[in-house]
């Protein structure tokens, strides 16, 4: 099989992850989607009232009614004061224009997280017909899995214990190689430039280990 | 919700009290902890945001 070229596939990668926020508006999280396509399929689609219309004004009025009802006037003025004199700023009273980032973000339809989920598929696909052709592989792994763990059940086990463990650190760390490797990473968050050192690091140390000892 | 909070004003009661407070109390961070979904409009509080009627 022949792979395209490390460059071009990193380039492929970032235009995948732009286009996926500038025409959607979120971040590019293929974990994040499968999760999300598990619970409504789990869960039935969401409770009545959590999808209802509401404006910018009513979404922004219904949440500072919730917080006077809560917290009491004294403690909203209190925490505006603190939160202005941490951004350097003077308390700005009771005016906010907060509402237009949540507006963005509604619940997205289970169609759109099946259709990326098979977009991956089928892209993948394409990527074999446009590198010279469509074969199957029906071999479990590279020559160098087989050689290490032969091709028996010890190698079935392997890779489900494999793939167990990438799901549960997936579901810790919040994020999978998109989330954290690509979206993460390039806007410098710390949690995703730990994870992506943790499985990419782990990843390496592990094959040497494997390769020294195997 | 967070970003709803993170702004300066009467709303980031919220954020302190909750996001940077008693974070284990919030009802969304609950949820969230459980792999379940979060409700769009669910506040910490465990309340829901109704749209008027």
């Amino acid at each position: 099989m022949t792979y395209w070229p490390a460059w071009l596939s990193g380039l492929a990668l970032a235009l995948v992850a732009l286009t996926h926020w500038l025409t959607v508006r979120r971040m590019l999280a293929v974990s994040g989607r499968f999760t999300q396509l598990v619970n409504r399929l789990r869960e039935g689609p969401p409770a009545e009232g959590d999808e209802g219309a509401m404006s910018e004004a009513e979404l922004l009025a219904a949440v500072q009614a919730m917080a006077l009802a809560e917290f009491g006037e004294e403690a909203i003025d209190a925490a505006t004061a603190a939160e202005a004199e941490a951004e350097g700023g003077a308390p700005d009273g009771h005016t906010e224009s907060a509402a237009a980032p949540f507006a963005q973000v509604s619940p997205q339809p289970l169609w759109l997280h099946a259709g990326f989920l098979g977009a991956l598929f089928v892209g993948g696909l394409l990527s074999m017909l446009v590198a010279g052709g469509l074969s199957l592989d029906w071999s479990l792994a590279s020559a160098g899995f087989t050689a290490s763990f032969g091709d028996g059940a010890v190698s079935y086990t392997v890779l489900l214990l494999g793939g167990v463990l990438i799901g549960w650190g997936t579901r810790m760390s919040g994020g999978c190689t998109s989330g954290h490797g690509l979206c993460g990473v390039s806007r410098a968050q710390p949690g995703s430039l730990v994870a992506t050192c943790a499985f990419f690091g782990t990843g390496i140390v592990v094959s040497l280990l494997l390769e020294a000892l195997l | 919700m967070y970003s709803l909070f993170k702004h300066a004003g009467t709303l980031s009661v919220f954020k302190i009290r909750y996001c940077n407070g008693a974070f284990e109390t919030c009802a969304r961070y609950e949820l969230a902890s459980k792999g379940r979904t979060v409700p769009l409009r669910l506040m910490p509080n465990g309340h829901t945001l109704k749209a008027p009627e």
